[in-house]
Formats: structure tokens, C-alpha cells, sequence
């Protein structure tokens, strides 16, 4: 099983000098003007742990530091070198679009909570605490979109959760970004806020 | 200069606890019937949120009377309960929906 970290650009670069899953050498595989980082395995998979985790995120990150990439998902696998390069050569405008939409940029997520309040008595109220509802998260939310080159929401919501949401933003923008979200958990007192980050642009490629 | 996982966090609560992960889907063989339960009620609940969005979205955008708004938020309401309801009836919780797929992406 050969594992994908990310697709990059510039194959001529050398690889950055860091072990790959299980202490693996990682291995670059050049495909005309992409190359995707991978590291060969015997065994077929990775569970989802956090050490595991983190280590697919330090190689993803340190071929970052080198030049742009498209970062694959924990989990991303092919069988052998043809099935690599025939997704390279399927996906190749693609991956070369995404290269030059994350170029410079890195992702921040956020999600915030806070807890439901009491049911309500009538359909006009439980209206009410919804639009309420509606209302916390855009305030939350706009601000920092407004700091992001692009933004998503999460349609999906935990109960509590107001907001679920991914930032991409420009290197240049990080620490106003960070200093948005300061001002934001100040402001907001009454809502829960995490914010995680710099991370690859997982939740703006599409791959 | 190394990273840790914890320099990632750039704001938290002092409760973190309430933003863990969505337990994953149960596919153990025993444990079927609990598992497929699981998977309908996530669909049901991405189903009534989706509804739910739509609804606001038709207040905010003030073409409703008072009286549609009632009915509308006496419709919601019913539906969160009997959501509630199904939930106690299969023994799941909220963290038993996976509307989070974790490492692994979102359903949505």
C-alpha cells in the first residue's frame, strides 16, 4: 500500500528530511509539474490515532514549509505506483487549480457553543430562539470571513453548537485573523469558542 | 523549533470535553441493529436540521404572518421532541450521531 501526505509542486525540490508513517523513508512520486509525498507500507491501513494523526500532519506541514500543496486526508491511499499516477493524471488540472487557491494560505477552524436554552412555551418563541441562534453564529462568523479569502460553514450542527466553520486565509492575515478571534472570544463571553490552527487547507480542496 | 498538537490550539474553553468527537458508527456484527439505528437517526436529524434552516430562512425574510410563524415554531418543536424521543427509544445519544466523520471528513 503506498500512503499519500499531499500532491505539491515543484518535483525537483528534494523532499524534507522527516520519517514518514511508522518511521517509514518518504518517497516522492513525480508526475509531470506535481509530485505526490507517499510512503510504502506492508500492512493495509492506519487507524485514526492521535499519534498517527499527528504524524500525517507533520509531514503534510513540513512539505508545506517547501512549497504549495494540496493536502490529502488521513486515510489516502493507493495500491501501487500506476493507480498513483493515474490519479495524478486524472486529477492534474484540478490539483493544479487547488495549488494556486491555497498558494500562501493556511486554514483555521472554529466552532462554538452555548448551551440551549430552556424549551420554549410557544411556536413564536421557539421561532425566536432559533433566529437568536441564527443571529449569535453570523455574528461570530462574518468577522472572520471578512479576514479569510474564503470561507465554509458546516450545515451541520450539533445540539449547543452555534457554529462549525473553516477559514482560509493569507499568510500576511494570520495575526490579524488571530487577533480577530481574541476580540471575538472577549466580545462573546457567553459562548464557548475553539479555534484551531495553522492548518493545511484540508477543508478548501476538494479532493 | 518542534510542533506539538497543543500549539494548534490558538483559542479554548476551560470545558473541552463538549466539543469531542462523535463516536464512530458501530459495525460490530452483535451490534447491527444498534449500528443501522444509528445511521437512520444521523439521516433523520441531518433531514430536520436542513428543515429547520429552511424555516428560518422564510421568517428572516419577513413574507410570513404572525400566525404561519406560530404554526411553523409549533412544527419544530414537535419534531425536536419526537427527535428526542427516538433517540431514548434506540439508546443513543447526541455524540452517537456521527454528524462528524472526524480524520476521516464530514457526512455533510
Amino acid at each position: 500500500m503506498i500512503w499519500i501526505y499531499a500532491v505539491g509542486e515543484r518535483p525537483d525540490l528534494p523532499l524534507p528530511a522527516i520519517a514518514g508513517l511508522g518511521g517509514t523513508v518518504l518517497e516522492s512520486i513525480p508526475h509531470g509539474p506535481l509530485l505526490a509525498v507517499a510512503s510504502r507500507h506492508a500492512r493495509s491501513g492506519f487507524a485514526p490515532e492521535a499519534d498517527a494523526l499527528w504524524a500525517h500532519e507533520q509531514v503534510v506541514e513540513a512539505v508545506m514549509d517547501q512549497r504549495a500543496v494540496v493536502p490529502m486526508r488521513f486515510g489516502t491511499r493507493v495500491g501501487d505506483d500506476a493507480a498513483a499516477h493515474a490519479v495524478l493524471d486524472a486529477e492534474r488540472e484540478h490539483l493544479l487549480e487547488v495549488l494556486e487557491r491555497v498558494r500562501g494560505r493556511v486554514e483555521f477552524a472554529l466552532r462554538a457553543r452555548r448551551p440551549s436554552p430552556a424549551p420554549a412555551g410557544s411556536g413564536r418563541d421557539h421561532v425566536r430562539t432559533l433566529l437568536g441562534e441564527a443571529r449569535a453564529a453570523a455574528a461570530l462568523h462574518d468577522p472572520l470571513a471578512a479576514v479569510a479569502v474564503e470561507a465554509r460553514r458546516s450545515d451541520v450542527r450539533r445540539a449547543g453548537e452555534l457554529l462549525r466553520a473553516a477559514y482560509l486565509v493569507d499568510a500576511c492575515d494570520v495575526a490579524h485573523f488571530r487577533r480577530s478571534v481574541r476580540l471575538l472570544e472577549r466580545e462573546h463571553s457567553d459562548v464557548a469558542l475553539v479555534c484551531t490552527g495553522p492548518w493545511p487547507a484540508y477543508s478548501f480542496v476538494n479532493v | 523549533m518542534t510542533r506539538q498538537p497543543q500549539d494548534k490550539l490558538l483559542v479554548r474553553p476551560p470545558d473541552l470535553d463538549a466539543f469531542g468527537p462523535s463516536r464512530r458508527i458501530d459495525t460490530d456484527a452483535g451490534n447491527a441493529e444498534r449500528g443501522l439505528a444509528q445511521l437512520v437517526l444521523t439521516i433523520i436529524e441531518l433531514l430536520r436540521q436542513l428543515l429547520e434552516r429552511q424555516a428560518i430562512r422564510r421568517v428572516e425574510s419577513g413574507a410570513l404572518d404572525d400566525e404561519t410563524i406560530e404554526r411553523l415554531g409549533r412544527a419544530l418543536m414537535a419534531l425536536e421532541q419526537r427527535m428526542e424521543e427516538l433517540k431514548r427509544t434506540f439508546g443513543l445519544s447526541d455524540e452517537d450521531l456521527n454528524l462528524d466523520l472526524g480524520p476521516l471528513g464530514r457526512l455533510l
